[in-house]
Protein backbone atom coordinates (compact mmCIF):
# COMPACT_ATOMS: atom_id res chain seq x y z
CA UNK A 1 0.00 0.00 0.00
CA UNK A 2 2.86 2.72 -1.09
CA UNK A 3 1.49 6.09 -1.81
CA UNK A 4 1.30 7.11 -5.44
CA UNK A 5 2.13 10.21 -6.44
CA UNK A 6 -1.03 11.69 -7.31
CA UNK A 7 -2.34 10.48 -4.21
CA UNK A 8 0.09 12.64 -2.47
CA UNK A 9 -1.04 15.58 -4.61
CA UNK A 10 -4.73 15.75 -3.83
CA UNK A 11 -4.34 15.00 -0.46
CA UNK A 12 -2.15 18.50 -0.44
CA UNK A 13 -4.42 20.36 -2.79
CA UNK A 14 -7.57 19.47 -0.40
CA UNK A 15 -5.24 20.09 3.04
CA UNK A 16 -4.31 23.45 1.05
CA UNK A 17 -7.48 24.29 0.46
CA UNK A 18 -9.22 23.51 3.58
CA UNK A 19 -6.45 24.82 5.26
CA UNK A 20 -8.20 27.84 4.81
CA UNK A 21 -11.19 26.50 7.06
CA UNK A 22 -9.05 25.34 9.65
CA UNK A 23 -7.05 28.11 9.94
CA UNK A 24 -11.42 29.84 10.71
CA UNK A 25 -11.93 26.86 13.06
CA UNK A 26 -8.59 27.58 14.82
CA UNK A 27 -9.65 31.46 15.25
CA UNK A 28 -13.10 29.99 16.92
CA UNK A 29 -12.09 27.16 18.87
CA UNK A 30 -8.72 28.09 20.06
CA UNK A 31 -8.60 31.78 20.34
CA UNK A 32 -12.00 32.86 20.76
CA UNK A 33 -12.55 29.47 23.25
CA UNK A 34 -15.50 29.48 20.89
CA UNK A 35 -17.23 26.15 20.00
CA UNK A 36 -18.09 27.23 16.67
CA UNK A 37 -20.81 25.08 15.01
CA UNK A 38 -21.75 27.64 12.16
CA UNK A 39 -19.10 26.25 9.93
CA UNK A 40 -20.57 23.37 8.77
CA UNK A 41 -23.32 25.90 7.52
CA UNK A 42 -20.92 28.54 6.34
CA UNK A 43 -18.81 26.70 4.29
CA UNK A 44 -22.00 24.87 2.25
CA UNK A 45 -22.81 29.06 2.27
CA UNK A 46 -19.33 29.95 0.81
CA UNK A 47 -19.96 27.15 -1.73
CA UNK A 48 -23.38 28.19 -2.99
CA UNK A 49 -22.34 31.99 -3.32
CA UNK A 50 -19.67 31.51 -5.47
CA UNK A 51 -21.22 28.76 -7.87
CA UNK A 52 -24.27 30.92 -8.08
CA UNK A 53 -22.49 33.44 -9.05
CA UNK A 54 -20.26 32.32 -11.37
CA UNK A 55 -23.41 30.12 -12.93
CA UNK A 56 -24.59 33.28 -13.42
CA UNK A 57 -21.82 35.09 -15.33
CA UNK A 58 -19.47 36.79 -12.30
CA UNK A 59 -16.03 36.84 -12.43
CA UNK A 60 -15.26 34.08 -10.04
CA UNK A 61 -12.80 35.97 -8.05
CA UNK A 62 -15.22 38.45 -7.06
CA UNK A 63 -17.76 35.71 -6.87
CA UNK A 64 -15.00 33.77 -4.14
CA UNK A 65 -14.61 37.18 -2.34
CA UNK A 66 -18.88 37.87 -1.79
CA UNK A 67 -18.99 34.66 -0.95
CA UNK A 68 -16.18 35.47 1.95
CA UNK A 69 -18.56 38.30 2.64
CA UNK A 70 -21.63 36.27 3.38
CA UNK A 71 -19.48 33.69 5.53
CA UNK A 72 -18.67 37.17 7.58
CA UNK A 73 -22.77 37.19 8.13
CA UNK A 74 -23.48 33.88 9.11
CA UNK A 75 -20.63 34.03 11.85
CA UNK A 76 -21.97 37.79 13.15
CA UNK A 77 -25.46 36.22 13.40
CA UNK A 78 -24.14 33.10 15.70
CA UNK A 79 -22.16 36.31 17.65
CA UNK A 80 -25.43 38.49 17.92
CA UNK A 81 -27.43 35.49 18.66
CA UNK A 82 -24.80 34.47 21.58
CA UNK A 83 -23.63 38.00 22.80
CA UNK A 84 -26.37 39.95 22.91
CA UNK A 85 -29.63 37.48 22.93
CA UNK A 86 -27.51 35.55 25.41
CA UNK A 87 -28.06 32.06 23.74
CA UNK A 88 -25.34 29.63 24.56
CA UNK A 89 -22.71 29.38 22.11
CA UNK A 90 -23.03 25.87 20.78
CA UNK A 91 -26.69 26.96 20.40
CA UNK A 92 -26.04 29.89 18.70
CA UNK A 93 -23.74 27.90 16.33
CA UNK A 94 -26.52 25.38 15.45
CA UNK A 95 -29.03 27.95 14.68
CA UNK A 96 -27.72 29.83 12.51
CA UNK A 97 -26.25 26.19 11.00
CA UNK A 98 -29.62 24.89 10.87
CA UNK A 99 -31.16 28.25 8.78
CA UNK A 100 -28.57 28.66 6.40
CA UNK A 101 -29.26 24.67 5.12
CA UNK A 102 -32.66 26.73 3.97
CA UNK A 103 -30.58 30.13 3.02
CA UNK A 104 -28.39 27.41 1.12
CA UNK A 105 -31.34 26.41 -0.97
CA UNK A 106 -32.86 29.13 -1.72
CA UNK A 107 -29.33 30.67 -2.87
CA UNK A 108 -28.72 27.11 -5.11
CA UNK A 109 -32.41 27.30 -6.25
CA UNK A 110 -31.55 23.36 -5.92
CA UNK A 111 -29.47 20.96 -3.93
CA UNK A 112 -26.28 20.49 -6.70
CA UNK A 113 -25.04 22.95 -8.98
CA UNK A 114 -22.41 21.48 -11.17
CA UNK A 115 -20.13 24.33 -12.65
CA UNK A 116 -18.69 22.20 -15.62
CA UNK A 117 -17.26 24.37 -18.19
CA UNK A 118 -17.94 27.44 -16.20
CA UNK A 119 -15.05 29.92 -15.54
CA UNK A 120 -13.54 29.81 -12.16
CA UNK A 121 -10.07 30.77 -10.68
CA UNK A 122 -8.60 27.80 -11.43
CA UNK A 123 -9.49 28.12 -15.39
CA UNK A 124 -8.64 32.02 -14.48
CA UNK A 125 -5.02 31.49 -14.10
CA UNK A 126 -4.33 29.57 -16.88
CA UNK A 127 -2.46 31.97 -18.34
CA UNK A 128 -0.22 32.48 -15.53
CA UNK A 129 1.94 29.30 -17.51
CA UNK A 130 1.56 26.80 -14.39
CA UNK A 131 1.85 23.62 -15.30
CA UNK A 132 -1.45 21.47 -14.90
CA UNK A 133 -0.29 18.92 -12.76
CA UNK A 134 0.55 21.51 -10.24
CA UNK A 135 -1.64 24.65 -10.58
CA UNK A 136 -4.44 24.32 -8.26
CA UNK A 137 -1.32 22.90 -5.61
CA UNK A 138 0.54 26.11 -6.74
CA UNK A 139 -2.76 28.41 -6.22
CA UNK A 140 -4.31 27.03 -2.77
CA UNK A 141 -0.56 27.35 -1.37
CA UNK A 142 0.03 30.67 -2.24
CA UNK A 143 -3.20 31.77 -0.91
CA UNK A 144 -3.00 29.48 2.52
CA UNK A 145 0.40 31.09 2.72
CA UNK A 146 -1.14 35.05 2.51
CA UNK A 147 -3.97 34.30 4.81
CA UNK A 148 -1.02 33.07 7.20
CA UNK A 149 0.60 35.81 7.32
CA UNK A 150 -2.23 37.85 7.23
CA UNK A 151 -4.09 36.25 9.80
CA UNK A 152 -1.14 36.14 12.60
CA UNK A 153 0.09 40.03 11.89
CA UNK A 154 -3.99 40.51 12.21
CA UNK A 155 -3.24 38.71 15.56
CA UNK A 156 -0.42 40.75 16.91
CA UNK A 157 -2.61 44.08 15.76
CA UNK A 158 -4.12 45.80 18.94
CA UNK A 159 -7.40 44.92 18.27
CA UNK A 160 -5.90 41.22 17.18
CA UNK A 161 -4.59 41.37 21.03
CA UNK A 162 -8.18 42.62 21.97
CA UNK A 163 -9.55 39.39 20.48
CA UNK A 164 -7.00 36.88 21.73
CA UNK A 165 -7.51 38.25 25.79
CA UNK A 166 -11.54 37.79 25.01
CA UNK A 167 -10.54 33.97 24.48
CA UNK A 168 -8.32 34.21 27.28
CA UNK A 169 -9.89 36.23 29.86
CA UNK A 170 -12.97 38.12 29.38
CA UNK A 171 -12.92 39.73 32.45
CA UNK A 172 -9.40 41.37 32.16
CA UNK A 173 -10.00 42.58 28.65
CA UNK A 174 -13.15 44.03 29.78
CA UNK A 175 -11.37 45.68 32.88
CA UNK A 176 -9.33 47.60 30.21
CA UNK A 177 -11.82 48.94 28.15
CA UNK A 178 -12.68 46.16 25.25
CA UNK A 179 -16.65 45.36 24.33
CA UNK A 180 -15.77 41.96 24.56
CA UNK A 181 -19.10 41.36 22.55
CA UNK A 182 -18.14 43.27 19.57
CA UNK A 183 -15.02 41.10 19.50
CA UNK A 184 -16.78 37.99 20.12
CA UNK A 185 -18.90 38.98 17.10
CA UNK A 186 -15.99 39.92 14.60
CA UNK A 187 -13.81 36.94 15.45
CA UNK A 188 -16.43 35.34 14.54
CA UNK A 189 -17.48 36.68 11.64
CA UNK A 190 -13.75 36.90 10.83
CA UNK A 191 -13.73 32.80 11.55
CA UNK A 192 -16.87 32.27 8.82
CA UNK A 193 -15.51 34.43 6.26
CA UNK A 194 -12.36 32.25 6.16
CA UNK A 195 -15.04 29.43 6.03
CA UNK A 196 -16.82 30.64 3.41
CA UNK A 197 -13.85 31.41 1.01
CA UNK A 198 -12.83 27.82 1.70
CA UNK A 199 -16.16 26.67 0.71
CA UNK A 200 -16.08 29.16 -2.30
CA UNK A 201 -12.47 27.47 -3.58
CA UNK A 202 -13.37 23.69 -2.86
CA UNK A 203 -16.97 24.56 -4.78
CA UNK A 204 -14.74 25.37 -7.82
CA UNK A 205 -12.01 22.63 -7.42
CA UNK A 206 -14.40 19.99 -7.11
CA UNK A 207 -16.88 21.50 -10.06
CA UNK A 208 -19.57 21.70 -8.44
CA UNK A 209 -21.38 22.71 -5.40
CA UNK A 210 -23.44 20.72 -2.58
CA UNK A 211 -25.78 21.78 -0.17
CA UNK A 212 -24.49 18.69 2.15
CA UNK A 213 -20.98 19.76 1.83
CA UNK A 214 -20.97 21.23 5.21
CA UNK A 215 -21.85 18.12 7.36
CA UNK A 216 -18.77 17.37 9.52
CA UNK A 217 -16.48 20.25 8.86
CA UNK A 218 -16.75 21.99 12.22
CA UNK A 219 -14.85 18.28 13.24
CA UNK A 220 -12.89 18.26 10.19
CA UNK A 221 -11.87 21.31 11.06
CA UNK A 222 -11.11 20.35 14.57
CA UNK A 223 -9.32 17.45 13.79
CA UNK A 224 -6.80 19.66 11.08
CA UNK A 225 -6.24 22.08 14.11
CA UNK A 226 -5.54 19.73 16.65
CA UNK A 227 -3.00 17.14 14.81
CA UNK A 228 -1.52 20.56 13.86
CA UNK A 229 -0.93 21.45 17.49
CA UNK A 230 0.68 17.91 17.55
CA UNK A 231 2.58 18.13 14.30
CA UNK A 232 3.68 22.04 15.00
CA UNK A 233 3.56 23.09 18.96
CA UNK A 234 1.78 26.41 18.95
CA UNK A 235 4.39 28.18 20.94
CA UNK A 236 3.80 31.05 19.28
CA UNK A 237 0.23 32.56 17.00
CA UNK A 238 2.19 32.22 13.75
CA UNK A 239 3.10 28.77 14.88
CA UNK A 240 -0.55 28.10 15.55
CA UNK A 241 -1.68 29.43 12.11
CA UNK A 242 0.82 27.47 10.47
CA UNK A 243 0.06 24.37 12.33
CA UNK A 244 -3.69 24.53 11.29
CA UNK A 245 -2.73 24.20 7.98
CA UNK A 246 -0.39 21.84 8.41
CA UNK A 247 -2.88 19.68 10.16
CA UNK A 248 -5.44 20.20 7.75
CA UNK A 249 -2.76 18.70 5.32
CA UNK A 250 -1.64 15.86 7.79
CA UNK A 251 -5.76 15.00 8.24
CA UNK A 252 -5.99 14.67 4.51
CA UNK A 253 -3.54 12.36 4.18
CA UNK A 254 -4.58 10.24 6.90
CA UNK A 255 -7.89 10.37 4.59
CA UNK A 256 -6.27 8.85 1.66
CA UNK A 257 -4.69 6.29 3.54
CA UNK A 258 -8.27 5.63 5.32
CA UNK A 259 -10.08 5.56 1.47
CA UNK A 260 -6.97 3.42 0.54
CA UNK A 261 -7.65 0.64 3.17
CA UNK A 262 -10.86 0.06 2.12
CA UNK A 263 -13.06 2.81 4.31
CA UNK A 264 -16.37 3.55 1.95
CA UNK A 265 -16.45 7.23 1.18
CA UNK A 266 -19.27 7.51 3.53
CA UNK A 267 -17.34 6.55 6.51
CA UNK A 268 -15.27 8.43 6.39
CA UNK A 269 -17.24 10.86 8.92
CA UNK A 270 -16.84 8.29 11.52
CA UNK A 271 -12.73 8.30 10.82
CA UNK A 272 -12.90 11.82 11.25
CA UNK A 273 -14.69 11.59 15.01
CA UNK A 274 -12.83 8.57 15.57
CA UNK A 275 -9.32 10.46 14.75
CA UNK A 276 -10.52 13.37 17.20
CA UNK A 277 -11.54 11.49 20.16
CA UNK A 278 -8.57 9.53 19.24
CA UNK A 279 -6.02 12.60 19.52
CA UNK A 280 -7.81 14.14 22.37
CA UNK A 281 -7.72 11.17 24.61
CA UNK A 282 -4.00 9.30 23.47
CA UNK A 283 -2.38 8.03 26.56
CA UNK A 284 0.65 10.24 26.91
CA UNK A 285 -0.97 13.63 25.43
CA UNK A 286 -1.79 16.57 27.51
CA UNK A 287 -5.30 15.93 26.43
CA UNK A 288 -6.00 13.18 28.29
CA UNK A 289 -6.68 13.90 31.47
CA UNK A 290 -8.03 16.86 30.37
CA UNK A 291 -10.55 15.62 28.77
CA UNK A 292 -10.94 13.05 31.19
CA UNK A 293 -11.85 15.50 33.88
CA UNK A 294 -14.44 17.45 32.07
CA UNK A 295 -16.40 14.53 31.16
CA UNK A 296 -15.90 13.19 34.58
CA UNK A 297 -17.61 17.18 35.55
CA UNK A 298 -21.31 15.77 33.13
CA UNK A 299 -21.18 19.21 31.96
CA UNK A 300 -21.32 18.98 28.05
CA UNK A 301 -20.59 22.74 27.95
CA UNK A 302 -17.80 22.14 29.96
CA UNK A 303 -17.00 18.73 27.81
CA UNK A 304 -16.13 21.13 24.97
CA UNK A 305 -14.74 23.64 26.01
CA UNK A 306 -12.58 21.42 27.74
CA UNK A 307 -11.42 20.25 24.14
CA UNK A 308 -11.23 23.78 22.64
CA UNK A 309 -9.29 25.45 25.26
CA UNK A 310 -6.73 21.84 26.40
CA UNK A 311 -3.97 22.13 24.01
CA UNK A 312 -2.35 25.10 24.57
CA UNK A 313 -2.64 26.13 28.19
CA UNK A 314 -3.40 23.49 30.66
CA UNK A 315 -2.88 25.55 33.48
CA UNK A 316 -5.37 27.99 32.45
CA UNK A 317 -8.48 25.54 32.36
CA UNK A 318 -7.38 23.80 35.34
CA UNK A 319 -6.77 27.22 37.57
CA UNK A 320 -10.62 28.27 36.05
CA UNK A 321 -12.03 25.32 36.92
CA UNK A 322 -10.78 25.44 40.39
CA UNK A 323 -12.01 28.99 41.00
CA UNK A 324 -15.80 27.67 39.18
CA UNK A 325 -15.97 25.39 42.01
CA UNK B 1 -15.46 69.44 44.91
CA UNK B 2 -15.11 65.05 45.19
CA UNK B 3 -13.98 62.85 42.62
CA UNK B 4 -16.12 59.74 43.18
CA UNK B 5 -19.23 60.39 44.61
CA UNK B 6 -21.55 57.24 45.99
CA UNK B 7 -25.65 58.27 47.07
CA UNK B 8 -27.89 55.83 48.37
CA UNK B 9 -26.50 52.97 46.78
CA UNK B 10 -28.46 49.51 47.14
CA UNK B 11 -27.96 45.71 45.33
CA UNK B 12 -29.47 43.00 46.25
CA UNK B 13 -29.15 39.64 44.66
CA UNK B 14 -32.08 36.86 43.81
CA UNK B 15 -30.91 33.22 43.81
CA UNK B 16 -34.25 32.53 42.62
CA UNK B 17 -36.33 30.26 45.42
CA UNK B 18 -33.87 27.44 47.14
CA UNK B 19 -36.59 25.75 48.46
CA UNK B 20 -36.36 26.48 52.27
CA UNK B 21 -39.21 29.10 52.54
CA UNK B 22 -36.64 31.72 51.79
CA UNK B 23 -37.01 34.44 48.58
CA UNK B 24 -33.50 33.64 48.03
CA UNK B 25 -32.69 37.10 48.11
CA UNK B 26 -29.66 38.71 49.74
CA UNK B 27 -28.56 42.37 50.43
CA UNK B 28 -25.24 42.94 49.22
CA UNK B 29 -25.02 46.70 49.24
CA UNK B 30 -27.33 48.67 51.31
CA UNK B 31 -27.56 52.45 51.35
CA UNK B 32 -24.42 52.98 51.09
CA UNK B 33 -23.00 57.14 50.72
CA UNK B 34 -19.16 57.09 50.47
CA UNK B 35 -17.34 60.31 48.68
CA UNK B 36 -13.82 60.53 47.91
CA UNK B 37 -11.42 63.42 47.10
CA UNK B 38 -8.89 63.34 44.64
CA UNK B 39 -5.65 61.87 46.14
CA UNK B 40 -7.26 59.74 48.71
CA UNK B 41 -6.21 56.20 49.29
CA UNK B 42 -9.11 54.46 51.34
CA UNK B 43 -8.81 50.82 52.95
CA UNK B 44 -11.74 48.90 53.53
CA UNK B 45 -12.24 45.90 55.75
CA UNK B 46 -15.23 43.83 56.70
CA UNK B 47 -15.82 40.12 57.41
CA UNK B 48 -17.31 37.83 54.12
CA UNK B 49 -20.43 39.15 52.75
CA UNK B 50 -20.17 42.38 53.80
CA UNK B 51 -20.47 43.89 50.66
CA UNK B 52 -16.89 44.92 49.81
CA UNK B 53 -16.35 43.51 46.99
CA UNK B 54 -20.15 44.02 45.45
CA UNK B 55 -18.80 47.72 45.89
CA UNK B 56 -15.99 47.83 43.99
CA UNK B 57 -17.90 45.92 40.80
CA UNK B 58 -20.52 48.15 41.21
CA UNK B 59 -18.40 51.31 41.14
CA UNK B 60 -16.77 49.30 38.32
CA UNK B 61 -19.42 48.83 36.37
CA UNK B 62 -19.47 44.93 36.56
CA UNK B 63 -23.41 45.05 38.34
CA UNK B 64 -25.86 47.92 38.29
CA UNK B 65 -26.98 49.14 41.36
CA UNK B 66 -30.83 48.76 41.97
CA UNK B 67 -31.02 52.00 43.10
CA UNK B 68 -28.34 54.99 43.94
CA UNK B 69 -26.08 56.79 41.96
CA UNK B 70 -22.61 57.21 41.62
CA UNK B 71 -20.28 60.36 40.06
CA UNK B 72 -17.02 60.30 39.08
CA UNK B 73 -15.35 63.68 38.57
CA UNK B 74 -19.46 65.06 38.59
CA UNK B 75 -20.42 62.59 35.73
CA UNK B 76 -22.91 59.89 36.41
CA UNK B 77 -21.89 57.24 35.64
CA UNK B 78 -24.16 54.50 37.54
CA UNK B 79 -25.41 53.45 34.33
CA UNK B 80 -22.47 53.18 32.31
CA UNK B 81 -21.51 50.15 30.64
CA UNK B 82 -17.98 48.38 32.37
CA UNK B 83 -16.15 48.78 29.27
CA UNK B 84 -16.66 52.95 28.77
CA UNK B 85 -15.86 53.55 32.59
CA UNK B 86 -12.64 50.89 32.29
CA UNK B 87 -10.94 54.16 31.10
CA UNK B 88 -10.57 56.20 34.19
CA UNK B 89 -10.60 53.55 36.46
CA UNK B 90 -8.04 50.70 36.59
CA UNK B 91 -8.85 47.15 38.73
CA UNK B 92 -6.45 43.97 40.44
CA UNK B 93 -8.58 41.36 41.25
CA UNK B 94 -7.68 39.17 43.78
CA UNK B 95 -6.55 36.24 41.80
CA UNK B 96 -3.61 36.93 40.06
CA UNK B 97 -4.78 34.80 36.76
CA UNK B 98 -7.84 37.45 36.77
CA UNK B 99 -5.65 40.65 36.18
CA UNK B 100 -3.29 38.87 32.80
CA UNK B 101 -4.32 37.06 30.22
CA UNK B 102 -1.83 33.66 30.42
CA UNK B 103 -1.39 33.06 26.93
CA UNK B 104 -0.11 35.93 26.01
CA UNK B 105 3.55 37.64 26.23
CA UNK B 106 4.20 40.15 29.11
CA UNK B 107 4.37 42.68 26.61
CA UNK B 108 1.42 42.02 24.75
CA UNK B 109 -0.24 42.49 28.59
CA UNK B 110 1.36 45.38 29.22
CA UNK B 111 0.25 46.63 25.68
CA UNK B 112 -2.87 46.22 25.97
CA UNK B 113 -3.15 47.88 28.96
CA UNK B 114 -1.74 50.98 27.30
CA UNK B 115 -4.39 51.12 25.32
CA UNK B 116 -6.74 51.49 28.22
CA UNK B 117 -9.88 53.15 27.73
CA UNK B 118 -8.90 53.89 23.79
CA UNK B 119 -10.00 52.18 20.77
CA UNK B 120 -8.59 49.06 19.68
CA UNK B 121 -6.75 49.76 16.11
CA UNK B 122 -4.97 47.72 13.39
CA UNK B 123 -2.15 49.30 14.07
CA UNK B 124 0.66 46.87 15.30
CA UNK B 125 0.04 45.89 19.10
CA UNK B 126 3.48 46.10 20.32
CA UNK B 127 6.12 48.77 18.74
CA UNK B 128 9.86 48.91 19.91
CA UNK B 129 9.28 52.60 21.83
CA UNK B 130 6.15 50.33 23.88
CA UNK B 131 9.16 47.74 24.80
CA UNK B 132 11.07 50.68 25.68
CA UNK B 133 8.79 51.87 27.97
CA UNK B 134 7.48 48.56 29.34
CA UNK B 135 11.56 47.67 30.00
CA UNK B 136 11.06 51.27 32.24
CA UNK B 137 7.98 50.02 34.47
CA UNK B 138 8.98 46.66 34.95
CA UNK B 139 12.21 47.72 36.33
CA UNK B 140 10.52 49.33 38.98
CA UNK B 141 8.97 46.48 40.11
CA UNK B 142 12.18 44.55 40.80
CA UNK B 143 11.31 41.35 39.73
CA UNK B 144 13.76 40.73 36.93
CA UNK B 145 10.09 40.64 34.16
CA UNK B 146 12.03 43.44 32.05
CA UNK B 147 14.37 40.87 30.55
CA UNK B 148 11.34 38.53 29.63
CA UNK B 149 9.12 40.55 27.72
CA UNK B 150 8.56 38.19 25.30
CA UNK B 151 7.46 35.18 28.06
CA UNK B 152 3.94 33.86 28.46
CA UNK B 153 2.50 35.36 31.35
CA UNK B 154 1.60 31.95 32.61
CA UNK B 155 5.12 31.00 33.12
CA UNK B 156 4.98 33.44 36.14
CA UNK B 157 4.62 32.98 39.56
CA UNK B 158 1.34 34.31 41.39
CA UNK B 159 3.42 37.20 43.14
CA UNK B 160 4.88 37.84 39.53
CA UNK B 161 1.65 38.08 37.88
CA UNK B 162 0.17 40.08 40.35
CA UNK B 163 3.11 43.14 40.27
CA UNK B 164 1.95 42.86 36.98
CA UNK B 165 -1.31 43.30 36.73
CA UNK B 166 -0.91 45.88 39.42
CA UNK B 167 1.91 47.56 36.94
CA UNK B 168 -1.18 47.50 34.23
CA UNK B 169 -4.06 48.53 36.10
CA UNK B 170 -1.57 51.77 37.20
CA UNK B 171 0.60 52.72 34.16
CA UNK B 172 -2.11 55.05 32.80
CA UNK B 173 -2.92 56.54 35.59
CA UNK B 174 -6.24 55.86 35.71
CA UNK B 175 -8.76 58.35 37.85
CA UNK B 176 -9.43 55.19 40.46
CA UNK B 177 -7.69 52.60 41.03
CA UNK B 178 -9.95 49.40 42.63
CA UNK B 179 -7.61 46.81 45.03
CA UNK B 180 -10.05 43.92 45.19
CA UNK B 181 -8.25 41.89 47.86
CA UNK B 182 -5.08 42.13 45.77
CA UNK B 183 -2.51 40.40 48.13
CA UNK B 184 -4.69 38.17 49.65
CA UNK B 185 -4.21 34.88 47.70
CA UNK B 186 -0.39 35.65 48.00
CA UNK B 187 2.50 33.96 50.74
CA UNK B 188 3.13 37.09 53.40
CA UNK B 189 6.36 37.56 52.13
CA UNK B 190 4.83 38.38 48.45
CA UNK B 191 1.91 39.88 49.86
CA UNK B 192 3.91 42.26 51.76
CA UNK B 193 6.48 42.93 48.23
CA UNK B 194 2.72 43.55 46.51
CA UNK B 195 1.92 45.65 49.16
CA UNK B 196 4.52 47.95 48.65
CA UNK B 197 4.81 48.16 45.25
CA UNK B 198 1.00 49.52 45.78
CA UNK B 199 1.63 52.06 48.12
CA UNK B 200 4.83 53.33 45.39
CA UNK B 201 2.89 53.43 42.65
CA UNK B 202 -0.16 54.84 44.65
CA UNK B 203 2.19 57.78 45.47
CA UNK B 204 4.46 58.24 42.77
CA UNK B 205 1.35 58.90 40.55
CA UNK B 206 -0.69 60.33 43.24
CA UNK B 207 -3.84 58.14 42.54
CA UNK B 208 -6.56 57.60 44.56
CA UNK B 209 -7.68 54.31 45.38
CA UNK B 210 -9.75 51.98 47.02
CA UNK B 211 -8.54 48.77 48.73
CA UNK B 212 -10.47 45.89 50.32
CA UNK B 213 -8.24 43.78 52.19
CA UNK B 214 -8.57 41.43 55.40
CA UNK B 215 -5.37 41.92 57.01
CA UNK B 216 -6.44 44.83 59.68
CA UNK B 217 -2.97 45.64 60.06
CA UNK B 218 -2.77 46.71 56.14
CA UNK B 219 -5.91 48.58 56.98
CA UNK B 220 -4.58 50.88 59.31
CA UNK B 221 -1.24 51.29 58.09
CA UNK B 222 -1.47 51.84 54.08
CA UNK B 223 -3.65 54.66 52.81
CA UNK B 224 -5.35 57.38 54.69
CA UNK B 225 -8.84 56.27 55.59
CA UNK B 226 -10.48 53.69 56.36
CA UNK B 227 -13.67 51.97 55.75
CA UNK B 228 -15.81 49.04 57.92
CA UNK B 229 -18.65 47.23 55.98
CA UNK B 230 -20.89 45.15 57.69
CA UNK B 231 -24.18 43.62 55.91
CA UNK B 232 -24.00 45.73 53.25
CA UNK B 233 -23.29 49.12 55.22
CA UNK B 234 -20.36 51.10 56.07
CA UNK B 235 -20.51 50.97 59.79
CA UNK B 236 -16.97 52.58 60.71
CA UNK B 237 -15.15 55.32 58.81
CA UNK B 238 -12.15 56.85 60.27
CA UNK B 239 -9.43 59.11 59.04
CA UNK B 240 -6.87 62.09 60.36
CA UNK B 241 -6.33 61.96 63.88
CA UNK B 242 -8.74 59.84 65.36
CA UNK B 243 -7.46 56.48 62.21
CA UNK B 244 -3.98 57.69 63.28
CA UNK B 245 -4.51 56.96 66.68
CA UNK B 246 -6.34 53.48 66.30
CA UNK B 247 -5.03 50.05 66.55
CA UNK B 248 -6.21 46.94 65.34
CA UNK B 249 -7.84 46.00 68.85
CA UNK B 250 -9.81 49.31 68.68
CA UNK B 251 -10.91 47.58 65.36
CA UNK B 252 -11.79 44.47 66.66
CA UNK B 253 -13.55 45.81 69.43
CA UNK B 254 -15.68 48.15 66.84
CA UNK B 255 -16.45 45.27 65.43
CA UNK B 256 -17.21 43.03 68.21
CA UNK B 257 -19.70 45.63 69.35
CA UNK B 258 -21.50 46.20 66.18
CA UNK B 259 -22.50 42.36 65.70
CA UNK B 260 -23.29 42.38 69.01
CA UNK B 261 -26.01 45.10 68.91
CA UNK B 262 -27.02 43.20 65.83
CA UNK B 263 -27.75 40.22 67.84
CA UNK B 264 -29.82 42.26 70.13
CA UNK B 265 -31.93 43.69 67.82
CA UNK B 266 -32.79 40.50 66.59
CA UNK B 267 -33.33 38.62 69.42
CA UNK B 268 -35.65 41.75 69.84
CA UNK B 269 -37.12 41.22 67.12
CA UNK B 270 -37.22 37.36 67.91
CA UNK B 271 -39.49 38.51 71.17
Amino acid sequence: MSPTVGMLRAALEQGLVYGILAIGVYLTFRVLDFPDLTVDGSFPLGGAVAATLIVAGWNPFLATALAAVFGYVAGITTGVLNTKLRISGLLSGILTMTALYSINLRIMGRSNVPLLRQDTVLTLIEGLGIPEPVRALVLFFVVVAVFVLVVSAFLHTEFGLALRATGDNERMIRSLGVDTDTMKIVGLGISNALVAFSGALVAQFQGFTDVGMGIGMVVAGLASVIIGEVVVPPRTVVRAVTGAVAGSVVYRLVIAFALRAGFAPTDLKLVTAAMVVIALAAPGTTFAPLVKRYLGLGSGRAAIAGVAGSGEEPGKRAGANQEAR
Amino acid sequence: MYMLRIQGLNKSFYTGSSGDGMNGEKVAVRGVNLSLREGDFVTVIGSNGAGKSTLLNIIAGVYYPDSGTIYLDGKDITRLPEYRRAGSIGRVFQNPGHGTAGSMTIEENLAMALRRGKPRRLARGVTESDRKLFRDYLCLLDLGLEKRLTDPVRLLSGGQRQALALLMAAMTRPRLLLLDEHTASLDPKTAEHILNLTCKIVAQNRLTAIMVTHNLMHALNVGSRTLMMHEGEIILDVSGSERAGMTVEDLLDKFAKVRGERLVEDRLLLA
